[in-house]
């Protein structure tokens, strides 16, 4: 062995520790950025014996970045999910307020047995009537936000396509990088580092799933397996509605041409943001809407007045009307019920009607009148209310309630339900969300930068590089004293 | 550099501790809700299913404090009959004393007649009794006052029966000179046929009364209804209207004895019985107020027993949550004080 290969095994390793340090300065400087891995510097020992960076790599653990990206799509979708159960919660506020159809209909209930206890009392017969135009009043209220909340998320749903498309976008430039590199053999640690933090923010909008191919080519596939990206990206469409009502459903999305959400769905997404979105929308806001408009139309037909005279003309809208000026008493289902039902003009003062027609019936005419005589304490029909809004009819199947109910139970029944959606919603996305802040930090300390260990590697790489360039200063005094004998 | 095993990143080291300090904070705020509320802090999420059943007992809570108030004013219009009936029945008590006692002087017609006008108008009154809102012995019709003042209203066909049957001068039958000539036979007949027909059904609600047979009630319990009052057309009121009339119309002062004897024997039984007739309604308008205090009674139970049951649904403990909240609060303190010691953690200060 010559002094020569000794500098230059001296000089290649002053090399490595340099490079090595970038590295580690790399690191350091990428702490604070949450997507960014641990960069490592691969050296190599050379025929001559000195050492060389061959390549930088990076820590990555491909079992716990897919762990990761499944939680971050399962929370996104609950979290969805429990923002519009949110929104639907505000119909029914705290059970002890009087915001909900349920509680107004209770409400209702106590003014008629009040004014059939007195009903000579014209006040307690004016107090049954405003708390029949209340009821009516937060139903249209509780349909309008039905509604309102369905077109949010419609909305919401156009937002992530678009910035789905965008990353998909942005994903395609930064896997060319890496694909192109890898094949140069350059750097392409931070591309993929980039790429990984595109793909979890697709991952917050859509459940994906992945494969990886040679040359560091990934292909993202939606979580039912529609192709999101493969060489090039695919398109996302989606045509949101310009207005939603209780009879509209939405359009659904489409990932390269096929559809992913919607009744009609034949890759239908289970997890991001949009499946959420799309289960509020289509799912339990619709449901909800049905119970509504299934307990106005209960009402409707609770309040409806028969004919009294033995004519046989059929039954018609007493107290409330299913819609302003329709007298006609629905036997089924029918959308948006509970957003145009109104109380009869007939009883209604503002519309110059006399709130006493509740104690005589006669809102359809002389034939329905049950207290011809007009008595001022006649209550035989204010009780027979009574006994209607108790007693028991059938009710859609839609409304996934119990199919045979009284209208108060029914709306009862409306309330327990939607607070047991969102109790369950809640409870799934506070265990998806402790689930994904344990895959994180699992992902994190797995593959990311400690400062502490960077920094004692400095101290490593720090000796290394002044024991070279010590042994380079020994071969120029070897150089010197050997120069000096031949001079 | 090597992966070491059961390595940590920077980030996770440091932002562990702070990961908990929002939800600590969103609990402490709950905690610290409840504490000044005594009910939970959102209570529709954590009684999910059972919310409906928190807006039933939260309404029927409310049913319960109206049927109260109205039970209330039930009770209150059952004192006021059963007033005005003990009124009644004092005075007709004190009519048959008087009948006795003008039977038994010369010019006691006069005096009946008299004091049976004044009854009459005193019975008229009583069944006018009026709470303010409503008319208590009118039945259901308690808008309307139920019965008309005698001499603006029956007199005239009482007259018109009594004149014509026995010739008398149409206009004051009374004070006829004829009247005197009247037999006991004769006033017997006209008191059983022509006088009674004047308070048959028909004539009764034609002349009489405008109230209606169906007295004013209140439901007590789900749809069982009693009676609060009596109405204008119960025989007892009849009775009594016909023996005041009687006495008082039919030109007693002026009657031969035996026809005298005649009407006030039958006025004496007549008031007897409506006597018997009024004790009979009281009593039935006591059993009314007994139901009606049991219903209270019961009212005043179940309210409780749902204060309970909503307490134990919405309610928290306040002892618990203070427990809660102060375990909360030292919890947070450690994350901070954790985070802090933490960041001081760095190679660089022993280096």
């Amino acid at each position: 062995m010559s002094l020569s290969v000794a500098l230059n095994t001296a000089q290649s390793s002053l090399f490595a520790a340099a490079s090595k340090l970038s590295v580690s300065s790399r690191n350091i400087g990428a702490a604070n950025d949450p997507s960014a891995t641990r960069k490592i510097a691969l050296t190599a020992t050379t025929a001559d014996g000195g050492t060389r960076v061959v390549s930088i790599t990076r820590a990555s653990n491909n079992a716990l970045y897919v762990r990761m990206l499944q939680a971050n799509s399962d929370s996104a979708a609950s979290s969805a999910m429990n923002d519009g159960l949110a929104g639907l919660q505000t119909t029914i506020g705290d059970p002890q307020s009087q915001t909900s159809p349920a509680a107004r209909l209770a409400t209702l209930s106590n003014a008629l047995t009040a004014a059939a206890n007195t009903p000579d009392d014209p006040a307690l017969g004016q107090a049954a009537v405003t708390a029949a135009q209340d009821l009516a009043q937060s139903l249209n209220d509780a349909s309008a936000i039905v509604q309102k909340t369905r077109a949010e998320a419609d909305g919401k749903i156009a937002a992530s396509v678009t910035h789905v498309n965008d990353l998909l976008q942005q994903f395609a430039t930064e896997n060319d990088a890496v694909v192109n590199g890898s094949i140069r053999g350059a750097d392409v640690t931070d591309a993929m580092d980039r790429r990984d933090a595109i793909l979890t923010q697709i991952s917050q909008e859509m459940g994906v799933s992945t494969v990886s191919r040679a040359g560091n080519d990934i292909v993202i596939y939606t979580d039912s397996g529609a192709t999101l990206f493969d060489r090039s990206p695919r398109t996302v469409t989606f045509q949101a509605s310009p207005a939603l009502d209780a009879a509209t459903t939405g359009k659904a999305v489409f990932v390269d041409g096929v559809a992913v959400t919607g009744a009609d769905a034949t890759m239908p997404i289970r997890s991001g943001a949009i499946a959420g979105l799309t289960k509020v929308r289509d799912q339990i806001a619709v449901t909800y809407q049905t119970q509504l408009d299934e307990v106005a139309r209960g009402l409707v037909s609770a309040f409806a007045e028969s004919d009294q005279t033995g004519g046989g003309a059929p039954d018609a809208a007493g107290l409330f009307t299913a819609s302003r000026g329709s007298n006609a008493v629905p036997p089924v289902f029918v959308a948006g019920l509970a957003g145009t039902i109104a109380i009869n003009a007939a009883v209604d003062p503002s519309r110059g009607g006399a709130p006493s027609r509740l104690r005589d019936g006669g809102m359809n005419g002389a034939a329905y009148i049950y207290n011809p005589t007009g008595a001022a304490s006649y209550a035989g029909h204010l009780d027979g209310l009574t006994a209607a809004l108790n007693a028991t009819q059938p009710f859609a199947a839609g409304a996934a309630l119990p199919g045979n109910a009284s209208v108060s139970q029914f709306a009862t029944a409306s309330v327990s339900w939607l607070e047991q959606q969102r109790q369950s919603t809640t409870g799934n996305l506070d265990s998806q969300k402790a689930v994904l802040s344990q895959a994180t930090g699992a992902l994190s300390s797995a593959t990311g930068i400690n400062l502490d260990q960077e920094y004692a590697n400095q101290l490593d790489l720090e000796r290394s590089y002044q024991a070279s360039a010590k042994l380079m200063g020994v071969v120029n005094q070897l150089y010197d004293a050997l120069l000096a004998v031949i001079r | 550099m090597t992966q070491i095993t059961g390595s940590i990143s920077t980030a996770v080291w440091t932002g562990s501790a702070n990961l908990a300090v929002p939800r600590l904070q969103k609990q402490i705020s709950d905690a610290g809700v409840e504490l000044s509320t005594g009910r939970r802090a959102d209570v529709g999420l954590s009684l999910g299913a059972g919310a409906g059943e928190s807006v039933l007992l939260h309404a029927a809570r409310a049913s319960i404090d109206s049927q109260t108030k109205s039970l209330a004013l039930s009770s209150s219009i059952i004192s006021r009959t059963q007033t005005v009936l003990s009124q009644m029945t004092s005075d007709a008590n004190a009519f048959l004393q008087n009948m006795v006692a003008a039977r038994a002087s010369n010019d006691g017609g006069a005096v009946a007649a008299q004091q049976a006008q004044s009854t009459l108008a005193a019975l008229t009154a009583g069944l006018n009794t009026s709470d303010g809102q409503r008319y208590i012995f009118a039945g259901i019709n308690s808008a309307v006052p139920p019965v008309a003042d005698f001499g603006a209203g029956p007199k005239a066909a009482v007259d018109a029966a009594f004149a014509t049957k026995f010739g008398l001068n149409a206009a004051s039958p009374q004070t006829d000179p004829k009247v005197g000539q009247i037999g006991a036979a004769d006033m017997t007949s006209f008191l059983d046929n022509e006088f009674a027909g004047q308070f048959s059904d028909a004539n009764w609600s034609a002349a009489w009364s405008k109230a209606s047979d169906q007295p004013l009630s209140a439901s007590v319990s789900g749809n069982a209804r009693v009676d609060t009052a009596t109405t204008a057309n119960t025989t007892a009121m009849r009775n009594l209207a016909m023996a005041y009339t009687m006495v008082a119309g039919l030109g007693t002062a002026n009657l031969s004895e035996a026809a005298r004897n005649v009407v006030l024997d039958r006025a004496t039984k007549m008031v007897g019985t409506a006597v018997t007739q009024l004790t009979a309604i009281g009593a039935g308008l006591g059993v009314s107020q007994n139901r009606i205090d049991h219903a209270v009674e019961a009212l005043t139970q179940a309210g409780t027993l749902i204060d309970t049951r909503i307490g134990a649904l919405e309610g928290v403990d306040a002892a618990e949550a203070k427990t809660r909240m102060d375990v909360l609060t030292t919890q947070l303190q450690m994350s901070y004080a954790t985070t802090g010691k933490l960041m001081q953690l760095s190679i660089l200060n022993y280096i």
